[in-house]
């Protein structure tokens, strides 16, 4: 009878990469997604001109290098800013900060929410119950107004910025990996390792943890995403990163008042927020249909 | 007169060209019933949906003629499919819980149908059409039955809903996808006599999809075997499974659990030295919150037996073989295992308590975690329990595949490389390998093929033999318990109802239900 | 399932089913009433021990960088600013729930007076946006869904998913660059509304905030009906309805978008719920009197019974926009529909 459907079948180098550990595989299927590949040029390109920006920028950050809401011209690429600063220059220096902010609000909120989510999905009971109360009250407004109500208390400033978005994002990620956890949890093999007595952190570290990294992952690329938008905004509204700092949010902000003469000062700034944050959303996407794969 | 002409059908997938229906060519009469049986992978739904110009996303009919009621099929396209799809071909589904709309009433999926293809129909007309074909399936037709939704209906009246909006449209040909796969057989079999009665006053050629050969045998005029896309024999049913011609043929038919097949084995079988029970229930009841699942069980499984455990859905055997691995917790009751008390908590039973019963899971899909290797998996128990030096550890394991037929590079691979069979020789070798005296198996061959699920009941049979364990086998398949069990016990509603020899059980049934469930039992038709 | 000794025995029992399925709702609703109200006041508490934290001297900023420790003294004991914490709650919260939230640190007015006309001219701007997102959404996205892996249909994707990286403000600023100042000037760059007016009396003042808010929903919206009707057209009641010889656009219309649009009511909720946060940074960019404008200067003056007011009022309307999707969801519900017939 034909029951070996397998065994005599030589599996094509499935058998390689599955021995990798589950994020490793699923970037690399990411990979193999057009739109993962645009994304990733995009975001990469960003990093570089972080890095590299103020090597090749031809003036200072805070140079003043002519008057306020000068034109493109010979000297200023795309003209000057409402101080009289070159807005090549600040544009190339004014995505670092906004790079590094998100990725690490990104990764406090999953570090944090992951475990909160494990530990509540598997304890039930009272624990579950207290820890999803405490997400509900952050959950209870919209994320920006918390963030507004976290700059209220401590002040403004970059690094409490990130830091109060990834608490305010913790949450959703909580309820998230709760939500596997608990679907995992109902799955034969946990029932059969709780039967055979196996000790409940091994159950969690073991035979749950390495199921829903997968979909995790897919959390944290839109995460990212959205901490872009989210930490951009605050920036441009004046209470992340403080003068005379560049940085693309405040950049559009100050040089409003020039859109009718100097449309660059405004312009260029926005056609950097919009390639990185579509960067990032592309290849969000492209995690989300590399997972949608891998799970089948 | 032949109403269903098919010529050399090839149905391929668009990717790669891969031909998964290849010169397929049957004929049928009207009022004639033609099975088409085969497994998973067949091809025998594909084969069957090209009559409605139907393929599923992905595939496509790349060749040969489908001559329905004179008409080839093949070059039908829009308006014209529209009026020939449910009017002239019609479909009756596998699932008919998927197969109607959620947020649709009742009355308004059949009745669409109806408005869809004979549009100058009155109100009062589609009214009595309705009520005409609600009562050849026995379906109430009142205005209250109309308006209820899906979810209101039982598995059984959802089904016949789908037949009486199929024969409500008088088709010439009627495609029956294995419609009686979720019902109890006492459903099944009423189920498949309305279709028959149908398509016999109707004068309506049906062709009828089943993995089942025994339901086939019955009902089928001729019958076409199909595998790998391929007709692999064809014939009157009679022929067919008395007297196969195809190598093929003759291991399904053997491999076909039915109720009036050999008895395997009998109490007598079993060698006990000790005449003192491994496993002893005495009065356990259990619920799920409020509701009580079982009520007063009582039975003992003797060393080197095999108890099967006999329900339909909702007879809570599940619940019990649960309760007996220490998952459900709310029961009460006692249960003694090797003279020693047994916890209904898994995690207040001892080590050796729970090394020594093991339990294998229904699905083999969702028992084994796709994150480890088999090696690893089978060694989860080991690790757990034993810890010694990793040399014997794999020698363990090694001895425990090959005691269930995995080949040795199975060990590196992981569940979602392996067939279904497969996976649940990976449950039952992670099972054995702690060498345990009891084993509990929970419907564990549902999911599987019957050529497959043959090859794992002997394969328990042969472990059950060589290691002198004791079973209880959970099934809702009475046919199945003749081939593996020494006694079998029935439950309804959460009741024991009968308990006895297996053959004194089903050829003597000493309780109302017990017979009941046994005629209705699907048999072979007998030899001429 | 039941078991049956032919064909017309079986017993569903829905009638008798239907009454206790009411019941059982109606206490579902009460019991999330009660833990929304848990819930708002566990926030009120949060929020209130948050706003203690604050570095911000009410006496120091209403009297003046001139005002001597005497001076300051006796305001704080004038308004109970010595008190204890836990009693300076309870009296915030027994004049908060008349209504009254204290008078606002920067100009001294009552806070009330302020937030309640400016959450009506911002949920003005949110609803008129979801009036226009959600219908728009769902034809975008069954025009997709229908042409799923075609050409047009990447196109889709492609164009949605830019539309939603790009935040609000750089979609505003964008907006006032293309119709008010550099390419066209058609429209207004900032809403000029004097305080007290109806923002529906200066139609030509809220198009490009409303426009944002739309451009803002309708990516995420119509990617999320064309997800959930890529699914539902391919379930097996749809096939069956195929298979009945029905017609595409009944198939569409009446057995598909049906089922699609369920998970679109809660993405619509969230959809609001993203708008009011959205909100802030769009009425700051036009100076829309909103109460995203008031919290943008709250925080700024740090003015403390103001924030409070706020952050309260924004996690009891968002609240009420999460509960009425899901009594919208259980309405729809057959269960419920068999209920009330």
């Amino acid at each position: 009878m034909s029951e070996g459907i397998l065994v005599s079948q030589p599996v094509p180098a499935s058998g390689e990469t599955r021995r990798l550990n589950p994020v490793v595989r699923l970037l690399g299927r990411t990979l193999t997604v057009r739109r993962g590949q645009i994304g990733l040029a995009l975001l990469a390109l960003a990093v570089v001109a972080a890095v590299a920006g103020p090597h090749l920028a031809p003036f200072g950050v805070d140079d003043f290098v002519g008057a306020p809401f000068q034109p493109p011209d010979g000297s200023s690429l795309f003209g000057t800013d409402n101080l009289g600063r070159d807005v090549f220059s600040r544009a190339l220096a004014g995505g670092g900060g906004l790079l590094w902010m998100s990725a690490g609000a990104t990764l406090i909120a999953m570090v944090f929410g992951t475990a909160i989510g494990l530990i509540a999905g598997q304890s039930r009971g009272r624990l579950d119950g207290l820890l999803m109360r405490a997400m509900d009250v952050i959950l209870a407004f919209p994320e920006r107004v918390l963030v507004l109500l976290c700059v209220a208390i401590a002040g403004a400033g970059g690094l409490l910025l990130m830091v109060s978005v990834g608490l305010v994002f913790m949450p959703a990620i909580a309820r998230a990996s709760r939500a596997v956890t608990l679907d995992v949890a109902h799955k034969e093999f946990v029932q059969y390792a709780e039967a055979i007595g196996m000790p409940r952190r091994q159950i969690l570290m073991r035979e749950i943890l390495p199921n829903i990294l997968t979909p995790l992952m897919v959390e944290a690329g839109f995460r990212l995403t959205w901490a872009m938008g989210l930490i951009a905004g605050i920036n441009f509204l004046g209470f992340g990163v403080q003068p005379p700092t560049a940085d693309w949010g405040m950049m559009i902000n100050e040089n409003r008042d020039g859109l009718l003469f100097q449309p660059w000062a405004v312009g260029l700034p926005i056609i950097c927020i919009g390639f990185v944050i579509f960067g990032a959303n592309l290849l969000a996407d492209a995690v989300a249909r590399a997972a949608a794969r891998i799970e089948g | 007169m032949k109403v269903v002409d098919v010529r050399h059908l090839r149905v391929e997938l668009i990717d790669t060209g891969t031909a998964i229906v290849d010169d397929v060519s049957f004929a049928v009469n009207e009022g004639e019933i033609l099975g088409i049986v085969g497994e998973s992978g067949s091809g025998k739904t594909t084969a069957a949906l090209c009559l409605m110009g139907y393929t599923r996303a992905g595939a496509r009919i790349a060749g040969g003629e489908i001559l329905v009621d004179g008409r080839d099929v093949t070059t039908l396209e829009g308006a014209a499919l529209q009026a020939f799809r449910g009017k002239v071909v019609a479909y009756v589904p596998q699932d008919p819980s998927a197969a109607l709309n959620p947020r649709m009433r009742i009355g308004e999926q059949v009745a669409e149908a109806l408005r869809a293809h004979e549009p100058k129909l009155s109100r009062g007309e589609i009214s009595r059409r309705i009520t005409e074909a609600f009562a050849d399936v026995s379906l109430p037709a009142d205005r209250g039955f109309l308006r209820r939704f899906p979810f209101e209906l039982s598995g059984g009246q959802k089904q016949r809903v789908c037949i009486a909006t199929v024969f409500l449209l008088r088709p010439r040909v009627v495609v029956l996808d294995e419609p009686t796969t979720g019902l109890d057989v006492v459903t099944q079999s009423t189920v498949l006599e309305t279709t028959a009665r149908l398509c016999r006053t109707h004068r309506v050629a049906a062709l009828y999809v089943s993995h089942d050969l025994a339901v086939v045998s019955n009902l089928a005029d001729k019958t076409m075997v199909m595998k790998n896309g391929r007709i692999v024999e064809e014939g009157a049913p009679r022929q067919l499974f008395h007297a196969p011609r195809h190598d093929y043929t003759r291991a399904l038919v053997a491999a076909t659990p039915h109720i009036d097949g050999p008895l395997a084995r009998v109490a007598g079988d079993i060698q006990a030295n000790e005449p003192k029970p491994v496993l002893s229930i005495r009065d356990v009841a259990a619920s799920h919150g409020d509701f009580q699942v079982l009520h007063s069980i009582s039975f003992d499984v003797m060393p080197g037996e095999c108890l099967a455990l006999v329900g339909e859905s909702g007879s809570g055997k599940t619940t019990l073989s649960r309760l007996l691995i220490g998952l459900h917790r709310s029961a009460t009751g006692t249960i003694s295992f090797q003279g020693e008390n047994l916890a209904f908590d898994a995690r207040q039973r001892s080590e050796a308590q729970k090394r020594r019963m093991q339990y294998i899971f229904q699905s083999p899909y969702g028992a084994l975690n796709n994150r480890h290797t088999i090696a690893d998996i089978i060694a989860t128990p080991l690790r757990l329990f034993e810890n010694g030096p990793s040399a014997e550890l794999h020698a363990k394991v090694k001895r425990a595949m090959d005691a269930v037929s995995l080949p040795a590079k199975a060990a590196d691979r992981y569940p979602s490389d392996l067939s279904g069979g497969e996976r649940q020789r990976v449950a039952i070798a992670r099972a054995l390998v702690l060498k345990p005296d009891m084993l509990i198996c929970d419907e564990i061959t549902s999911a599987l093929d019957v050529s497959v699920q043959a090859s794992i009941v002997s394969l328990l049979q042969e472990v059950q033999r060589t290691e002198n364990l004791a079973m209880v086998f959970v099934t809702h398949n009475l046919a199945l318990v003749r081939s593996i069990a020494h006694r079998t016990a029935v439950l309804q509603y959460g009741r024991l109802v009968e308990l006895g020899e297996t053959g004194q059980v089903i050829d003597r049934p000493g309780n109302d239900y017990t017979r009941k469930l046994v005629e209705h039992s699907p048999r072979f038709v007998e030899a001429a | 399932m039941t078991m049956t000794h032919g064909a017309s025995v079986e017993v569903t029992s829905p009638a008798s089913s239907r009454k206790p399925a009411l019941a059982k709702t109606l206490g579902w609703i009460g019991r999330r009433l009660v833990a929304s109200v848990v819930v708002l006041f566990l926030v009120s508490v949060v929020v209130s021990i948050a706003t203690q934290l604050l570095p911000s001297d009410p006496a120091r900023i209403i009297l003046g960088e001139l005002a001597t420790p005497q001076m300051l003294d006796a305001f704080r004991s004038a308004h109970g600013l010595n008190d204890p914490y836990i009693v300076r709650y309870g009296r915030w919260l027994a004049s908060a729930l008349t209504g009254d939230f204290g008078a606002s640190l920067a100009n001294g007015n009552p806070v009330a007076g302020q937030v309640f006309p400016a959450l009506a001219n911002s949920l003005i701007l949110t609803v008129i946006a979801i009036i226009i997102a959600v219908p728009l959404s769902t034809l975008i996205g069954a025009a997709a869904a229908t042409r799923a892996r075609r050409a047009s249909d990447q196109i889709f994707d492609y164009v949605m998913l830019a539309l939603s990286a790009l935040p609000e403000f750089v979609k505003g600023t964008l907006l006032v660059l293309v119709f008010a100042t550099a390419v066209w000037r058609v429209l207004p760059a900032i809403a000029v509304i004097p305080p007290g007016a109806s923002p529906l009396a200066y139609p030509r003042d809220i198009v490009l905030p409303i426009a944002v808010l739309v451009l803002s929903a309708v990516p995420y919206l119509s990617r999320l009906i064309r997800a959930s009707l890529v699914e539902v057209l391919a379930s097996e009641y749809v096939q069956m309805a195929r298979l009945k010889g029905l017609s595409p656009s009944r198939i569409l219309w009446r057995h598909a978008l049906p089922n699609a649009v369920v998970p679109a009511i809660q993405g619509a909720a969230l959809c609001m719920a993203l708008m009011l946060g959205g909100a802030v940074v769009i009425e700051y960019l036009f100076r829309y009197p909103g109460i995203g404008a008031l919290l943008t200067d709250a925080v700024r003056n740090r003015d403390l019974p103001m924030l409070q007011a706020l952050i309260m009022v924004y996690a009891a309307v968002y609240m009420l926009v999460n509960l009425a999707a899901e009594l919208l969801m259980l309405a729809v519900s057959p269960e419920m529909r068999a209920a009330g017939r």
